[in-house]
């Protein structure tokens, strides 16, 4: 048989699989098995090299539109990269996690956009981060205020956001600013693709209580954003936002479930086989495998109807679970070793990690909420 | 199946399923049951005992499972058996046998030819009061062998059975105490919109829909690892299910004239047919620290 042609690869997920699978069991990426490294710049850096290496070789390069650089193909074929590498025990980049958020809002909403500066994020040459939160709006997020004003040829952003990830060493920065009156809510919000380079854009960094730079806030004084760095329509961006959450439930709950499936197993080789760690090793590989079948339906559903309705919050709460049970599972289980010496670097810095993760793209409470009204119907909570 | 085929399928088998439970296996054979699950196992499988936990069905559908799956001339089977001393004790869930009887023994992998007499059958006890099933017990040399049946496959097929019928008592139960505390006020408002009762209901709703998405895949492979695993989480998730309807009906939840503990029980007692929830989670836990690795049993 023939090797498949780039279309063929582009129209089927499965042949995609077959042919990344081969060039995996070539070893080209094993060397990424086992970098791990502590400081998160240095880590990012590392795996922004595997992401180049996994676009330029083509197998890296599905899943995003020819538009934008890349061979075509849909999320799907994201799924399967995230999938494969797993399976092989190589860590997925960073860039990834983002991609998979950002990168189909900007496909769909401003393709333009994605055909000049999607190829630099995919050959992991550039990372972006996602400027939503803000002191004053975490979960509520209809409530930020950092504000676009419209100027002659685009406009002029001042505020503050929050909670940014990777935002140290970001190149561009995708905000939600509101554009309509303070009282508009989510009516009045758009989103901006702006170059951290912008003078009065300044990113600090926030370091995790692991000590790692994980997050960053952005402080915008007078940034000027031109109109054609607009994602969408003004006054587009919850519904563009809402969009992007999609991608979270689906495709990122399946790349974390991969990846938890690794932790478990490098955890399961860690520890002692006792009784406790039976019950507990197996009640983590009950939410993990559930998690992954689940977000595979809501990964294939959001490929065939490019939206997911509002049961994808189970997904959601179900990925915070599994996160914070894992790295609880290994504080419990490693004892000592979790907390003193040198051995336990990597689970000390994942567990305050694993902390965010029932706060980040909503907190889990918001989940809940969005489940008892839209899900469950219940009678609205009575508001004062 | 198309959603319509499903749709009809189901209101087949709610019709079905007001017959007296005696009449319901011949009546499944009327249907043609056994080529319907061979051609669409899941949509066949979980129709029928979903639907078989909400109305707390008591029919002996899951013997049939178990038996078609081994392909063997068993008439009932016997759960959760043990063997000590020559003798071999377990469940029986269909009405005891008169005559000569050949029994399958899930659990000890064996078939038994209990001749008429040979077995001892006594009133079994049970926390869920509406079930009459017997604890029987037989000579171990009936036991004939574990013949060259499949019994991880047929264990698998009956775990999945189980997880559906567990799943199906699980989602009524949090229908129930939903629908009561929606019309019931306190305070001056109705019980489910406090946010403390309406967050359970949503990690209550969630443990179901993790086990129900666990036990769609567990039917789309032939690991039989993923069926003991989904029956593992449906035990789990109707335990939640059943906290937090007792907590919220009240007091009227824990009493003999309200509805609720009949699903309580149910879930409880199918939870330790095939496996318990916790026996189960403890064996893929061992495994899992035994081969240093957490087997990927899904695909895409």
């Amino acid at each position: 048989m023939s090797s498949p042609t780039q279309a063929e690869i582009a129209a089927d997920a499965d042949v995609y699989r077959t042919v990344l699978r081969e060039w995996l069991e070539e070893g080209h990426a094993d060397a990424w098995r086992d970098s791990y490294q502590y400081d998160i710049e240095a880590s990012i850096k590392n795996n922004g090299k595997l992401v180049k290496l996994l676009f330029e070789s083509g197998v890296g390069a599905y899943g995003w539109p020819v538009e934008a650089g890349a061979l075509g193909g849909g999320s799907l074929h994201l799924a399967t990269l995230f999938d494969e590498l797993s399976r092989r025990g190589i860590p997925i980049p960073e860039h990834y996690g983002v991609l998979t958020t950002l990168g189909p809002p900007l496909v769909r909403y401003a393709p333009e956009l994605a055909k000049l500066y999607l190829a630099a994020f995919l050959r992991g040459e550039e990372w972006w981060g996602q400027s939503f939160s803000e002191p004053e709006a975490g979960s509520d997020m209809a409530s930020l205020r950092c504000r676009a004003t419209p100027v002659d040829g685009g406009y002029r952003v001042n505020g503050q956001k929050i909670w940014t990830s990777h935002g140290v060493g970001a190149k561009k920065i995708v905000l939600l600013a509101r554009t309509g009156t303070p009282e508009s809510r989510h009516r009045g919000l758009t989103l901006f693709l702006i170059d951290s380079d912008t003078p009065g854009l300044e990113i600090r960094p926030i370091a995790l209580a692991n000590g790692r730079n994980e997050l960053a806030e952005v402080f915008f004084d007078d940034v000027f954003v031109p109109t054609e760095r607009r994602i969408g329509a003004e006054d587009e961006g919850w519904a563009i936002a809402m969009y992007l959450l999609q991608f979270e439930r689906g495709l990122w709950a399946w790349l974390r479930a991969g990846v938890l499936m690794n932790r478990l197993g490098e955890l399961a080789r860690t520890v002692e086989p006792t009784d406790a760690a039976k019950a507990r090793i197996g009640e983590l590989y009950l939410d993990v495998a559930a998690l992954r079948a689940r977000a595979a339906e809501t990964a294939k559903e959001l490929a065939d109807n490019g939206e997911v309705g509002p049961g994808a919050s189970v997904d959601k709460l179900l990925l915070g679970a599994a996160e914070v049970g894992m790295l609880n599972a290994a504080r419990e289980l490693l004892g000592d070793t979790f907390l003193y010496g040198d051995t336990a670097d990597r689970w000390r810095e994942e567990w305050w990690w694993s902390r965010t993760t029932t706060i980040y793209g909503g907190a889990a409470e918001a989940q809940r909420q969005i489940i008892a009204d839209r899900v469950l119907n219940l009678p609205k909570e009575p508001r004062k | 199946m198309t959603p319509d085929e499903t749709k009809e399928l189901r209101s087949t088998i709610t019709a079905l399923l007001e017959s007296p439970a005696g009449e319901i296996p011949a009546q499944l054979d009327e249907l043609g049951w056994e080529d319907l699950v061979a051609e669409e196992e899941e949509a066949a499988i979980t129709a029928l005992f979903s639907e078989h936990g909400r109305v707390l069905g008591t029919s002996t559908i899951l013997d049939g499972v178990l038996i078609s799956a081994l392909g063997v001339a068993a008439d009932a089977v016997i759960y959760n058996a043990v063997e000590s001393g020559g003798t071999i004790t377990g469940i029986l869930v269909a009405t005891a046998p008169e005559g000569d009887a050949v029994f399958a023994v899930p659990g000890l992998r064996t078939i038994a030819s209990v001749p008429a007499g040979g077995l001892t059958v006594s009133p079994l006890p049970n926390f869920d009061e509406d079930l009459s099933w017997s604890k029987v017990s037989f000579a171990a040399a009936s036991a004939v062998s574990s013949s060259d049946a499949d019994w991880e496959a047929a264990e698998a097929a009956g775990q999945r059975a189980l997880a559906a019928e567990i799943i199906g008592i699980a989602r009524e139960t949090l229908r129930l105490v939903m629908a009561y505390t929606s019309d019931r006020f306190q305070y001056g408002h109705p019980i489910a919109t406090f946010q403390s009762v309406r967050f359970r209901y949503s990690d209550a709703h969630s443990a179901n829909e993790a086990a129900a998405g666990l036990l769609h895949a567990a039917f789309s492979t032939d690991d039989v690892r993923a069926s003991r695993a989904a029956k593992a989480l449906a035990g789990r998730a109707a335990q939640l299910s059943a906290q937090h309807s007792i907590q919220t009906f009240g007091a009227i939840g824990s009493t003999k004239e309200h509805v609720l503990h009949h699903y309580v029980a149910r879930g409880a007692v199918l939870d330790s047919l095939l496996g318990s929830s916790r026996d189960l989670t403890s064996q893929i836990g061992a495994e899992i620290l035994e081969s240093g690795f957490a087997p990927i049993l899904t695909e895409l």
